[in-house]
């Protein structure tokens, strides 16, 4: 409980971050996209149909608040959570590196629901070097931020007695 | 089976949520009417935490605002000080040459009313507080002043030459105490000689019992002391002297001129004569009362002292 707590309020601040108070820094040209940060986060350590309905949820919260289309957000984080949780299951991804690495994935995987999106159902003409320049800048800035967001919601399940879950696949080892 | 679905079961809820993701994309796509069943219950439940960040939003933007603009006024603020010295320092400067402008353009016209040919000096220093009341003068006896000869101003009498060396003399102001000048009420033409005094201002003492002499009436040199030319505005009387017995009376008399402020003075190099009709002070109080015998007025010894040069009228830079 005290672990859904932790990663709930790390998603509402994400989210508020993202929507909110990134976007009026003023030397910041797109905000970071935490809320990915933290569904590859989910995918990373939260084996479980609660880290499945936890990102989906988040795309949803982001849907809600900021995003144009219900459902696409959704898509994207549940996507995410889906392909890295079978990536994590797979392969030990438990270093910074890896996890750098996991959120570029993350990113790879959003920018394909976008080019999909747009390409398949925006019925306008598609600014692509507009939303490819976007979305590269979310990319980046999401993959510096990676590991300070990992660190502090680690740090946060640590005080709390809430312990990093190990992915079953190591545990099986 | 329950084995597979247990096993699975994070698989099997994403794909249902990825499932319930794309039909809720596609719904939306399709129409142009919003299918968000949870949405707008969702929103009114984030209204609140949405409006605390937003206020929250407001003021980190507002503080960051207002920084950028300290820094950026705090510079600006800097260079509007320095250029506002600057445009001071200048007004100042012009300010001050217009003023010297003027005075010296009053003591050219002074010069050129005098009967001879004055020089022109520039005060250097003055003692005007203490008990003995002088000034030095930047010029001396190289240029033609000489012991004895009258000091003024645009304004008046400023007083006389007691001492000149070839580059320097020194003036007994009016005001000392042992400063005499015959002067005449320019309103009564009672006469007296003006005195210096311990005390601020000057006397005019020796009028006759019978003359008339009043509160504000204005006095100038009569010009029979053979230092002074007539008509040289000296002062006003502020006060009669009460209770006094005997042949004279006495009145206090406000200088003319502010000896602590005077800065240029006309030194008239000999003799005295009349003023003409324009001398300053003089001109706008000319008698209305009872006027005095012509002889009264009688100039004295119309000597004239040697000329200076109209070049040299005006004080040199090297006085400045």
């Amino acid at each position: 409980m005290r672990r859904a707590s932790v990663l709930a309020l790390a998603g509402a601040i994400a989210v508020a971050l993202e929507s909110s108070l990134a976007r009026d820094v003023p030397f910041l040209p797109v905000a970071p996209d935490l809320a990915l940060v933290l569904a590859v986060y989910l995918g990373l350590h939260e084996h479980s149909v609660g880290g499945a309905i936890g990102a989906f949820l988040l795309g949803y919260l982001i849907d809600v608040t900021t995003g144009p289309a219900p459902g696409l957000n959704c898509l994207t984080m549940t996507l995410v959570f889906g392909v890295i949780y079978l990536l994590s299951r797979r392969l030990w991804m438990e270093n910074p590196a890896s996890n750098v690495a996991a959120v570029a994935l993350g990113e790879v995987v959003k920018v394909a629901v976008a080019v999909l999106y747009f390409a398949g159902l925006y019925r306008h003409e598609v600014p692509w070097l507009r939303v490819g320049r976007v979305l590269g800048l979310e990319a980046l800035l999401a993959m510096v931020c990676a590991p300070f967001v990992f660190g502090l919601i680690d740090a946060q399940l640590s005080a709390l007695g809430a312990g990093k879950r190990r992915p079953r696949a190591a545990a099986a080892e | 089976m329950i084995s597979f679905l247990r096993r699975n079961s994070v698989l099997i809820v994403t794909g249902v949520l990825l499932l319930v993701s794309g039909s809720l994309l596609l719904a939306n796509a399709r129409g142009p009417r919003r299918v968000d069943p949870l949405g707008s219950t969702l929103l009114e439940t984030l209204a609140p935490l949405d409006r605390g960040l937003g206020a929250m939003r407001n003021a980190v933007s507002r503080v960051w605002s207002n920084y950028v603009d300290l820094v950026g006024a705090r510079e600006e603020a800097a260079w509007l000080r320095k250029r506002l010295r600057e445009v001071d320092q200048r007004r100042e400067s012009t300010t001050d040459l217009e003023r010297e402008n003027a005075r010296l353009q009053a003591l050219l016209d002074l010069r050129d009313r005098m009967p001879g040919q004055g020089v022109a000096a520039r005060v250097t220093s003055a003692e005007t507080k203490g008990l003995f009341h002088s000034a030095t003068l930047g010029k001396g006896t190289r240029d033609g002043i000489a012991p004895g000869q009258a000091v003024i101003s645009a304004d008046g009498v400023v007083g006389q030459v007691f001492q000149a060396s070839p580059s320097a003399a020194r003036v007994l102001l009016l005001g000392d105490p042992s400063s005499g000048i015959d002067a005449i009420d320019v309103r009564t033409r009672a006469r007296g000689i003006v005195e210096g005094s311990p005390d601020e201002g000057c006397r005019l003492k020796y009028v006759k019992r019978g003359d008339e002499i009043h509160v504000g009436d204005e006095l100038v040199t009569s010009g029979l002391d053979g230092t002074f030319p007539k008509g040289v505005p000296l002062g006003t009387i502020t006060a009669i002297v009460p209770g006094e017995r005997g042949l004279f009376r006495s009145a206090e008399v406000k200088p003319a001129v502010d000896f602590s402020k005077v800065e240029e003075v006309l030194v008239v190099a000999t003799a005295p004569t009349d003023l003409p009709p324009e001398a300053p002070r003089a001109r706008a109080a000319k008698p209305p009362g009872p006027a005095r015998g012509a002889a009264d007025e009688a100039p004295g010894p119309a000597a004239v002292a040697p000329s200076v040069g109209a070049a040299d009228a005006a004080p040199s830079a090297g006085e400045h």
